[in-house]
């Protein structure tokens, strides 16, 4: 028998009888430490639904410890499906899997439910129709799992590189866990926070009231007091509207909504469409207002006025609120201008923590391997035939001079273990390299050339676009769910011969790898047949031999570029998987998406290394820093997180986004990021010291696509208005001066030098900009479908 | 907030929600009805929010259908079938009962399943390069150009673009009449537009051919009229070639046998259309024609074929056009017209008859502005005032003041005196807008009243003598002809109705139904002549008019103007000239 019992807040799950029949103990273990996890999340349906009984805590807690042993093994996820292990059984009754069941179909692990179901036999329809309707719920149930999961992928990842990494994370990782314990709460938990009550009628008389107070205060304290309002506002009414005070909560909402912040507007259109108590729970912008306490950076002084104030008005309603459910960042010294505010809010949950933002970053480059450039023959002879031999030397030593210095900044080579290089990696390397010496030097003075890339016919609905680095492939993700790949060179694709074929080709003739290849499949496009749902990610391979995509129905797929085939479905995410990457060195990935959790991938490993897992809304964008140490997630909370491979913990969080962050780019030296977002702006941030360097203006709509030229001297930024655009990076790097005290204090004065940034505007036909790169010869490519 | 209204909500409301529930067979109470309709309401909103994120990552500004049913289906709501149109539907209203329906047209799927045109796939998606901006300066060429090898077509297309273009320029007319159908409703040839507009610029090999020249004229007609094709900036090179056909001396026109005017009138019938449906898709476009048009019409040593393209040309752009081009024009270049008219050598004939072709051209343009410019004057007069169709066009400013409607008829009346009378009556239908009141001249223009108030008589004069030679319109209005048929296609807008019927201008010149001079010599003819105030030919002039007989009514298919058009002819030669002439009669004015 399986009980769930509400105490301490958090469910247990209680084991009664021995074990399920016919299912692994591990199993069975994994399943109930997920349900341990995930019962904070099972809301007061589930007492009715399953019967409660008092239970022994101890033995529920074991279930739950013991679980990130026994999920050490690939077999304990409920992703993978692959429970093929068989141990020893004991009977049970059915009773008890039914409600097993139906407390797991109630958090949408439609897959364990599954296996469960077909390990112990029950027909499909023994499950109560009616434990489906728990809308909601599941995101917090994800991130229950990832939890867990986070735990074994970190020891997977010790056995992948054999170092000894695993001790120190696991430490993080149980952290962790205990934090998100206590950051994911359940809803009920979370809002009865909010029964403390006040006479209703007198909240306005408090809002006007410290209003007033802040309109009175001297400038200089009244921007940094003013970023109380809002966060303030939103307490309150939904503290009315949760003590089911509809009007007043309508007329609060209606006389100070006005004031707030006109970038807060998509938050309050939410708000404003919520009134009664029901609606609350399930609501997930709210749930996020309220399980992460809102940051805010004030100055001491300004933070001592505003506390004597209350204190001397007995404002105890909003003193309790600011207590609760507020975060107050106190710095000594100046207060900041409004500019200076402006700047880094606007984000879902306040402004970072100055010491989010403390670790060290490692963001310089690994050095490249030396590999001998052999100046062949052909290329040889070419250049003395164009009468230029004396090319050779200076390109020599450009290769040799590059190689050699090691970045002070970047981390040790073999942090992170990465895959080695390969003959055909070394020849690409070469060829790389040889490219770059044509390469063309951009500057305000010369202009990349755009090459435009037009999808014609994309009347299912282009949805994602990737080229690879030596611009010979191109693919489109489509809203029919295909993969489609194109060759933008002369030659065509080809699929590699059959098994049978493949057994009769001469293996040691010098030509095999073009041998294999079956001449009759040759075509300039190739259809990729696979996801069930809108791809909205793709990614090509470093060494053009595998495609990544990800779709709406929650996988990310490994596609051979050889056969054209799927060649793996990595399940985990659940939920619509909105962007993935490839690491710059290949082998590893990242997906992140609508649960709200980025996982980092090796492309021979069906279940995470890392999750990371911190964003409050859907992570929309994902991008590998090019050592790849680090990678980097936009999110719809408007924020974007850095997150260290290595330890899993997030490094860098920057706030600043008034909107959804569809697009980032890291500049090619590693020191910079760039990042789009909904609201047309383009920031740039300093990894080093953290902080926001720059904004660019002039989109009039999402930018969907940010790169660097090859040398980063100029930033493209592709985007909804039909648009490329092309800014002076190099002019917006050089002009910085960090000094100590605004690396000290985050405090950032950005000029307004947008218009001196531009360098040019080129605007398409019809077609939205939703891809951009540089060719290794700094030609710039855009890519978008044709939209009549 | 100012846009504290724009934040209210489309609220079920609670009737609704009553209604749908009686429909499912649930009596419900006032109360609960209520709750149930914000609940519904608050539902629908959380959907919508989460559906835009759908919206967001498919990279699209439309929220579709599709977003709408996934959010709902990562909600575990069951989704909504039956919606997912790629078009927009329809609602429809019912009066009666205040109720909104979508329109669902019935499907026959007996027609359906034996049509013959089986509906071919989508078109392959394809990808195409194309180098837009050069070293970050400028267009190296500017988008939509014309590819010149056909080729990257799949091998279906490049079958399709084949066989239509050797049907419509092959010999087999049934053929070419299935082939510029199927252009005209095939909704998967998008990527063939560029080759197709490719081949319509090849007119200037073609000038020779006037059967080659209608064929590609038509193909331009097909391919305008194609609901599915965007033409983008393809219009320009579209209209290019219609212009070329309108304005150019063709080869073909060397051979007065050929009919090189009817193609003129199509040509422009043509260009109207391109502008009025896709005239916004290229910016100045309008100014580009109308300058094109103006630079022809004042080259006088551009044939008058040429001239009569200029003309019709405007006359199919509309009043406005007309208005704005040509009449300021008219004393300049009538000077030119009247010399050809009045040389009356053999060696002229030619030369003459295609004068008055170009002078039936001025005159069927400057009535219609006439008519159109008293209409618009009227519908001002009656509180329409900006109602008028030719208002988008005269909406674009230009070094261009308007003639009041008055001052223009009496200039025009100094051009064409009763030939252009007669084609108004004196009955009441214009005559309250009568434009030739001697107070109104006095002052328009400064002209002394006494040969102005003669105007009356003039008017009316030659009304008698032209019912003597045809019968002129009973209603007095060639206005309230139906529209041809030809060009109306099923998607155009209705904002350019009026205009079209600038179709007209073919119906009034068939070369088949023109008299010309020199091939029945007139049994009868007699001029009226004058002295006729002319405000820009300095001074007083005299000018004759000359009224031909032509042959009996019956001998003519009765429907067109050509046997109420008199030949016409204005004498700006000394007076002397022309009292040599024996048929003529000198009225005095």
């Amino acid at each position: 028998m399986i009980a769930l019992t509400g105490k301490n807040q958090s469910y247990v799950l209680v084991l009664y009888g021995l074990c399920f029949p016919l299912i692994h103990v591990a199993h069975a273990q994994f399943i109930l430490k997920m349900a341990a996890v995930q019962g904070g999340m099972g809301d007061a349906d589930i007492k009715t639904d399953i019967k409660t009984e008092p239970s022994a805590d101890g033995f529920g807690n074991n279930n739950a410890n013991d679980g990130r042993v026994l999920s050490a093994s690939p077999g304990s996820s409920s992703s993978t499906g692959s429970n093929k292990q068989t141990a020893a059984v004991t009977p049970e009754d059915q009773q008890t899997l039914l409600a097993v069941l139906q407390f797991l179909k109630k958090n949408k692990l439609s897959e364990s439910v599954e296996i469960l179901r077909r390990e112990a036999g029950l027909p499909e329809n023994s499950l109560d129709p009616k434990a489906n309707e728990s809308a909601g719920a599941g995101s917090g149930g994800a991130a229950g799992i990832v939890d867990l999961e986070g735990g074994d992928a970190s020891s997977l990842l010790s056995r992948v590189t054999g170092s000894s990494s695993a001790g120190a994370q696991a430490p993080t990782k149980g952290t962790f866990i205990c934090g998100g314990k206590k950051d994911q709460p359940d809803v009920s938990v979370v809002l009865s926070a909010y029964s403390q009550q006040g006479d209703p009628t007198l909240y306005k008389v408090y809002y006007r009231d410290l209003k007033k107070f802040i309109e009175t205060v001297l400038d200089c304290h009244r921007a940094e007091l003013s970023q109380v309002f809002y966060p303030l506002f939103v307490h309150m009414y939904l503290e009315l509207v949760y003590n089911n005070h509809e009007s007043e909560a309508k007329a609060f909402f209606e006389k100070f909504s006005g004031d707030q912040e006109c970038y807060y507007e998509e938050d309050l259109r939410i708000l404003s469409g919520l009134t009664k108590k029901e609606h609350m729970r399930g609501n997930e912008t709210l749930l996020d207002f309220r399980t992460s306490k809102f940051v805010l950076r004030i100055s001491r002084d300004s933070y001592q006025l505003l506390k004597r104030h209350l204190q001397e008005r007995q404002n105890n309603q909003i003193w309790n609120i600011i207590q609760e459910h507020l975060y107050i960042d106190i710095f000594d010294g100046m207060p900041r201008s409004k500019s200076q505010i402006d700047a880094m809010s606007g984000s879902l949950a306040g402004e970072a923590k100055r010491e989010a933002n403390k670790t060290k970053v490692y963001y310089g480059l690994l050095k490249e391997p030396e590999i001998e450039l052999p100046l062949d023959d052909e290329d040889e002879e070419a250049e003395n035939e164009e009468g230029k031999p004396k090319k050779k030397k200076p390109k020599k030593d450009s290769v040799g001079s590059k190689s050699k210095k090691q970045d002070p900044n970047a981390p040790s080579q073999n942090r992170i273990p990465l895959p080695e290089l390969k003959d055909s990696d070394k020849l690409d390397k070469i060829m790389y390299m040889k490219e770059a010496t044509k390469r063309i030097r951009l500057g305000p003075d010369n202009l990349p050339s755009v090459c435009f890339y037009t999808f014609l016919n994309a009347y299912q609905g282009l949805t994602a676009v990737d080229l690879t680095d030596d611009s010979s492939l191109i693919a489109g993700g489509f809203a029919d769910s295909t993969v489609r790949v194109w060759s933008v060179t002369p030659k065509k694709l080809r699929k590699v011969k059959s098994a049978a074929d493949l057994n009769l080709i001469d293996k040691e003739s010098d030509d095999v790898l073009e041998r294999i290849m079956d001449e009759k499949t040759a075509s300039e496009s190739k259809i990729m047949y696979g996801h069930s749902g809108p791809v909205y990610g793709i990614s090509f391979s470093p060494d053009r031999n595998y495609l990544l995509s990800s779709s709406e129905d929650g996988t990310v797929r490994l596609w051979s570029l050889l056969t054209f085939t799927c060649l793996v479905a990595y399940k985990g995410h659940n939920y619509p998987v909105w962007d993935t990457q490839f690491s710059p060195y290949g082998y590893y990935f990242v997906s992140g998406g609508h649960d709200r959790v980025a996982r980092l991938w090796a492309t021979d490993h069906y279940q995470p290394l890392r999750i990371f897992s911190g964003h409050l809304a859907d992570i929309t964008c994902t991008r590998f820093h090019p050592n790849s140490n680090y990678v980097a997630t936009g999110s719809s909370d408007r924020t974007i997180r850095l997150w260290d491979v290595l330890s899993g913990n997030c490094v860098r969080i920057f706030t600043g986004h008034k909107g959804p962050i569809h697009s980032l780019a890291f500049s090619p030296n590693g020191k910079f990021l760039a990042s789009g977002a909904t609201d047309g702006r383009v920031l740039l941030w300093d990894i080093g010291h953290g902080l926001m360097v720059g904004e660019l203006k002039g989109h009039t709509d999402t930018i969907y696509s940010l790169r660097f030229s090859r040398d980063g001297e100029i930033l493209a930024s592709g985007s909804m208005d039909n648009t490329v655009r092309l800014w002076d990076a190099m002019k917006a790097f050089d002009d910085l001066e960090t000094d100590d005290f605004t690396a000290a204090t985050g405090h950032i004065h950005l000029q307004d030098n947008s218009q001196e940034l531009l360098l040019g505007t080129y605007t398409t036909k019809s077609t939205p900009v939703i891809h951009l790169h540089f060719t290794r010869r700094n030609l710039l490519l855009a890519a978008g479908a044709f939209n009549p | 907030m100012a846009d504290r209204e724009e934040r209210r909500f489309a609220e079920v409301s609670r009737e609704s929600v009553r209604l749908m529930a009686e429909g499912a067979g649930v009596e419900l109470g006032d109360d609960v009805a209520a709750l149930l309709a914000e609940d519904v309401c608050y539902r629908l909103r959380e959907a919508t929010q989460s559906s835009s994120q759908f919206m967001r990552h498919a990279k699209r500004r439309k929220l579709t259908v599709e977003d709408f049913n996934r959010a709902l289906r990562w909600s575990n709501v069951e989704a909504i079938c039956g919606y997912g149109a790629q078009d927009a539907l329809p609602f429809r209203s019912v009066k009666e009962g205040e109720l909104f329906f979508v329109e669902d047209r019935d499907v026959n799927l007996v027609e359906l399943a034996l049509a013959t045109n089986i509906p071919k796939g989508c078109a392959e998606t394809m990808v195409r390069v194309n180098v837009s901006y050069l070293d970050g300066k400028g267009n190296l060429e500017p988008q939509g150009t014309v590819p010149t090898a056909v080729q990257s077509l799949s091998d279906d297309l490049l079958k399709y673009y084949q066989q239509i273009t050797r049907a419509i320029l092959g010999e087999d007319p049934h053929l070419m009449k299935v082939a510029l159908l199927d252009l005209q409703s095939n909704s998967k040839i998008a990527a063939l537009l560029p080759y197709f507009v490719y081949v319509i610029s090849g007119v200037k090999s073609v000038s020779h051919d006037l059967e080659q020249l209608n064929r590609l004229m038509h193909m331009v007609k097909s391919l305008v009229q194609n609901p599915y094709l965007y033409l983008g900036s393809y219009v320009r090179s579209l209209v290019s070639s219609v212009m070329y056909c309108i304005l150019e001396p063709l080869a073909a026109s060397i051979n007065p046998l050929n009919d090189h005017w009817t193609l003129r009138d199509y040509a422009a019938l043509l260009l109207s259309h391109i502008f009025w449906t896709h005239g916004d898709l290229v910016s100045g476009l309008y100014h580009q024609i109308l300058l094109s048009l103006q630079k022809v019409l004042s080259d006088p040593v551009r044939p008058l074929c040429s001239h009569y393209g200029a003309v019709v040309g405007l006359h199919a752009l509309g009043w406005k056009a007309v208005e704005r081009v040509l009449f300021p024009h008219l004393p300049a270049y009538w000077a030119n017209l009247q010399a050809v008219l009045d040389d009356y050598s053999v060696s002229n004939a030619q030369v003459k008859a295609d004068g008055h072709k170009v002078y039936g051209a001025i005159l069927v343009a400057v009535e219609r502005l006439l008519k159109m410019k008293a209409l618009s004057l009227s519908q001002s007069a009656e509180g329409q005032s900006g109602a008028h169709p030719g208002s988008v066009v005269g909406a674009v400013s230009y070094r261009w003041t308007p003639v009041p409607l008055p001052a223009m008829y009496c200039e025009l009346y100094s051009f064409f005196g009763d030939s252009l009378a007669v084609r108004f009556s004196t009955g009441t239908g214009f005559g309250t807008h009568s434009p030739c009141t001697p107070s109104q001249l006095g002052d328009s223009r400064k002209e002394p009243p006494g040969p102005a108030s003669n105007l009356d008589t003039t008017r009316k004069m030659p009304q008698l003598t032209a019912n003597l030679n045809i019968s002129p319109r009973q209603d007095g209005s060639p206005r309230t002809d139906p529209p041809p048929p030809s060009l109306s296609g099923p998607g155009s807008s209705s904002s350019c109705s009026r205009q079209r019927s600038a179709g007209l201008s073919r119906e009034v010149f068939p070369k088949a139904r023109f008299t010309s001079p020199q091939t029945t010599p007139p049994a009868f003819s007699f001029l009226i002549g004058g002295r006729q105030m002319g405000q820009r030919c300095q001074g007083r002039r005299p000018f004759q008019t000359m009224f031909a007989t032509t042959p009996p009514v019956s001998a003519i298919p009765p429907r067109t103007y050509a046997h109420k058009l008199p030949v016409i002819g204005r004498v700006g030669k000394p007076v002397r000239r022309w009292t040599c002439s024996h048929y003529s009669l000198h009225l005095p004015l």
